[in-house]
């Protein structure tokens, strides 16, 4: 066994007798390596269109042929997400969504999970905020079965007691465990803070007591409220032949009976008041930073140019945000900005998780950024760079199943025509620095700016004196809570 | 610039082949170089896969964190490309790119539109060849900062993050390279030098020490002559000599706890087990399905569907070059106490000691596998597409096409083979049981008793 020192000394000697590779002469380097080889031309990009049709009780289909592998991989797109829980009631959209499988008319949620397991498939349920899906994939020759029981969580879910109790539990103990995780504590602050009163301005988990307050009933009627084929869109992908498939699915979706939900009234915009939170983590080696301004909604037509600008603001490792407060500054290993562009209105997200002593540093430097896009127009070069990494990166979008189901789950849920694609394509490539100008003074306004930041107050706080965020409001950390509130031993 | 903890799962073919053939063509350059190259024209994409020999198992004491540091500072420039450059190149092509060390290999792979190529190989090479003059003090701390930020955010602000780090400290010796994550400590890297990081790609990052894969919408002659091209001028390097060490056996159970910023205990069950592709590694993976995938795997329906006294439970053997983990991990539902899930965890896995799992269970875990299989072949490029698995069953036994023959030692599993992996690995007093429990608190009495205090 090998003392540190020796180690130490058995390594730098190992180093020096390792063989030494010949250096390379200067000169002897191949000529061609002084430039950059040219890319070439890139390969046009082809959008598969899908096939399109209804079943007898409304459910439409959409269809991409995909044969190279014997796969297939299925998106359920229902209009039942958690815009639609009733006020006092976060967390009832993705609740009913997760209990889906968990009981049916005829199957047991144990018999779900042992059917599916043993075709190798997988199938879940779930909720975001604009919409709920069923997704499933399997090898292709199990297809029959993975409809099968698609269709019956789907149409058929019993929300059995027991169950209910036990996935009950499971959630709102998750909850609990998310007071110590640093993302989600931001995220929950940030959400009640920015969207306030409007459709998102929840945890989609609910809260402890809203999960506690919920019965099996509740579920049961907003499933058969808002589950419903009229409305939904079924994304298939992969290797199927349509009238094989749509057999299939008649027998399949039989007993599911038509019918559609009522659409959600349009909400108001959220109101954009600039405020600032410190949740509490003591001892916190660094902070979380979850900044966001008011943006746009997934269907507005500025879309792409809002799209280059997050590209070139905090996009990648050749954005901004990560070459300066990354690269240059090591105040980071993580930090990027999106825009989060929703159904119902969207918001300019800045984030990032800093070391705690240069918090004060670094938050300097992320409004630094912001203001110098709302200030300069952007380089000829920068702009190039941006285009070309969101269109020419899109045939790899395109080049799995999965990849092709979730871009075109994104058409149904945004309403988005099947060229909608090959339209984006087109209006990055003409996005200018204008336009890049325009849509961050618009959407990236720190005059009305949310920070929420997680950290250790006693190094932090003064850090933040001077700084555009607002006052600061200093909030108890919600792990530190005395205990999980009861033993949840249920049954 | 990520670690994946675990390695992806081994993959086998059926009786009846499910898994299709990934044809390839390899050659070896003359300065050691392997390649390996896949056609596969169905979208206009390219996945590129260099692999090095060399991860945390090459680390000593003292100087942990080397081996995903250097990854890093791959990606800080070489002779022809400024810092930054290369980045800019791949995603300006439409690229996407990424890094990952693990305790045994340092994998880079690219992904980009079939023109662009060449510039990846361009830079690979650049990479491999030309980087050691431009590193700098100035990019070996402003990595180092980096990654000591990669540690805070990933391990040190997560609940649990630092558990792994205990166990691992207990169920391996501290010669043993296992013995410490492949992070590194921030005491060891704040000890590199310069020189220390010099010494170190010198020594791994030859050619001869590394493999190129690529997978995709490539003319194979034309990609042979293009990698000839841009590699031709990377100096050759040996063969490595290395004495990798072996793992002391446990003497007996050790019982470990910890406090952390956590509202729930939790038990980690750790046991040396066979490494990857040694026998009883697939049984056991077998046994870690039988034990937790799925609402009838055996913990998960004691323990989480019938009794829910845990809101969660995973059992999984991870194989890696030089030995191998099987771990257990469950999570205390409030107020139920850990000893009685340890308890019963060591009874269901001595029942499956005494008797084999049957073969539906046994069926249902193949099935899986096989599956994942499968739709692991989707994408070229990335961490585990074909590039990737064609480089990593080079790596570890030579032959990039050894998918069928790793489904089939999976497929070839019988229940008893199961049971007796059991037996002969996951003994109680041979293994680390580490609690982690919440700062404020501790055991909660057992039987349906409160949190005391």
């Amino acid at each position: 066994m090998m003392r540190p020192l020796l180690a130490a000394l058995l390594a730098a000697s190992l180093a020096c007798a390792a063989p030494a590779r010949t250096a390379p002469p200067a000169a002897g380097t191949a000529p061609h390596r002084n430039q950059v080889p040219a890319a070439g031309p890139p390969p046009a990009l082809r959008v598969p269109v899908p096939q399109r049709f209804h079943l007898p009780n409304g459910l439409e289909v959409r269809l991409v042929e995909y044969h190279r592998l014997p796969i297939v991989a299925l998106h359920l797109v229902l209009d039942a997400g958690g815009t639609h829980d009733p006020a006092g009631r976060p967390g009832l959209a993705a609740f009913a969504a997760a209990m889906v499988t968990e009981g049916t008319r005829t199957r047991s949620a144990t018999r779900i999970s042992d059917e599916v397991g043993f075709i190798g498939a997988s199938l879940t349920a779930g909720a975001g905020f604009d919409a709920a899906f069923v997704s499933g994939s399997s090898l292709s020759r199990h297809l029959p079965r993975l409809l099968e029981l698609m269709a019956d969580v789907t149409a058929n879910p019993s929300f059995p007691k027991q169950d209910f109790a036990r996935v009950q539990d499971q959630r709102r103990v998750a909850l609990v465990q998310q007071r110590d995780s640093p993302g989600a504590v931001a995220a929950k602050a940030f959400a009640g803070l920015f969207w306030g009163s409007h459709p998102y301005g929840h945890w989609l988990m609910g809260t402890e007591a809203s999960l506690e307050a919920m019965t099996p009933d509740d579920l049961r009627r907003f499933h058969a409220q808002r589950w419903r084929p009229g409305g939904a869109s079924l994304v298939v992908v992969g290797d199927v032949e349509p009238a094989r498939l749509r057999s299939m699915l008649e027998t399949a979706f039989a007993a599911w009976p038509a019918g559609a939900s009522e659409p959600a009234p349009a909400p108001a915009k959220p109101p954009g008041a600039r405020q600032a939170v410190l949740v509490e983590k003591a001892g916190a080696p660094q902070t979380y930073v979850m900044m966001g301004m008011p943006g746009i909604a997934r269907s507005d037509p500025d879309y792409p140019a809002v799209e280059v600008a997050f590209q070139i603001l905090g996009g990648g490792t050749a954005s901004r945000l990560f070459r300066h407060l990354r690269e240059e500054k090591g105040y980071t290993y993580s930090t990027y900005a999106r825009a989060d562009a929703r159904k119902l209105g969207g918001s300019s997200m800045v984030v990032g998780s800093v070391k705690a002593a240069q918090t004060g540093e670094a938050l300097k430097a992320m409004l630094a950024e912001v203001e110098r896009l709302r200030r300069e127009p952007v380089s000829a070069g920068e702009l190039e760079d941006a285009r070309n990494a969101l269109v020419l990166s899109m045939p790899s979008d395109f080049s799995t199943a999965a990849g092709i189901a979730g871009r075109i789950a994104e058409q149904v849920i945004h309403r988005l025509p099947d060229d909608s694609w090959q339209r984006y394509a087109e209006a990055v490539r003409r996005v200018s620095a204008d336009d890049v100008l325009r849509v961050a003074q618009r959407d990236l306004d720190p005059a009305r700016l949310t920070t929420v930041m997680v950290g250790d107050p006693a190094v932090v706080r003064s850090q933040l004196q001077g700084l555009p965020v607002g006052q600061v409001e200093v909030r108890p950390d919600p792990g530190a809570a005395v205990g999980p509130s009861r033993v949840g031993v249920g049954g | 610039m990520t670690l994946p903890l675990l390695a992806s799962l081994a993959l086998v073919a059926g009786p009846e082949p499910a898994v299709p053939e990934i044809a390839f063509q390899q050659f070896t350059l003359p300065n050691g170089l392997h390649v390996i190259l896949h056609e596969d024209h169905t979208a206009p994409v390219v996945g590129v896969d260099m692999l090095y020999d060399v991860g945390s198992k090459d680390e000593r004491p003292g100087r942990t964190g080397f081996a995903h540091l250097f990854e890093h500072l791959m990606f800080q420039g070489t002779a022809q490309l400024p810092k930054g450059e290369a980045d800019r190149l791949i995603e300006a092509a439409g690229g996407s790119a990424n890094g990952a060390t693990s305790t045994d290999r340092t994998q880079y792979w690219e992904q980009v539109p079939t023109n662009a190529l060449e510039q990846v190989l361009f830079i690979q090479s650049e990479r491999m060849g030309f980087l050691l003059p431009t590193l700098d003090q100035a990019k070996l701390d402003n990595q180092r900062d980096v990654v000591r930020n990669e540690r805070r955010q990933s391990y040190e602000m997560q609940p649990y993050g630092l558990a792994m780090k205990r166990v691992l400290e207990n169920l391996w010796d501290p010669a043993f390279p296992y013995h410490w994550m492949t992070i590194g400590s921030h005491e060891d890297l704040e000890a590199a030098t310069l020189d220390d990081v010099r010494a170190f790609f010198k020594r791994f990052y030859g050619p001869r020490n590394a493999s190129l894969s690529i997978a995709g919408d490539i003319d194979p002659a034309r990609v042979r002559a293009l990698v000839e091209k841009w590699f031709a001028d990377v100096p050759p390097s040996e063969a490595l000599e290395r004495d990798l060490p072996s793992p002391k056996p446990l003497a007996s159970e050790k019982r470990v706890e910890m406090r952390d910023r956590v509202q729930l205990p939790r038990s980690y069950l750790a046991w040396q087990s066979p490494k990857d592709y040694a026998e009883d590694d697939a049984a056991l993976s077998i046994l870690g399905e039988v034990l937790s995938a799925g609402k009838s795997a055996r913990l998960q329906k004691r323990l989480v569907m019938d009794e829910r006294i845990a809101q969660s439970v995973a059992a999984v053997q991870h194989g890696q070059s030089l030995a191998g983990m099987f771990l257990v991990v469950v999570t205390a539902k409030p107020g139920e106490p850990l000893s009685r899930l340890e308890r019963e965890i060591d009874e269901e896995m001595a029942r499956l000691s005494r008797e084999p799992p049957s073969g539906e269970e046994v069926q249902r875990a193949k099935n899986r596998i096989e599956s994942q299989a499968i739709f692991g072949l989707e994408p070229v490029g990335g961490f585990g597409g074909r590039a990737a698995a064609l480089n990593g069953y080079w790596m570890e036994t030579r032959d990039p096409g050894y998918l069928a023959k790793d489904l089939a030692r999976f497929l070839a599993v019988t229940p008893e083979q199961v049971s007796a992996a059991a037996r002969r690995w996951l003994r109680p007093d041979k293994r680390v049981v580490l609690r982690v429990l919440p700062v404020e608190g501790g055991e909660p009495a057992a039987a349906g008793g409160k949190e005391p205090g």
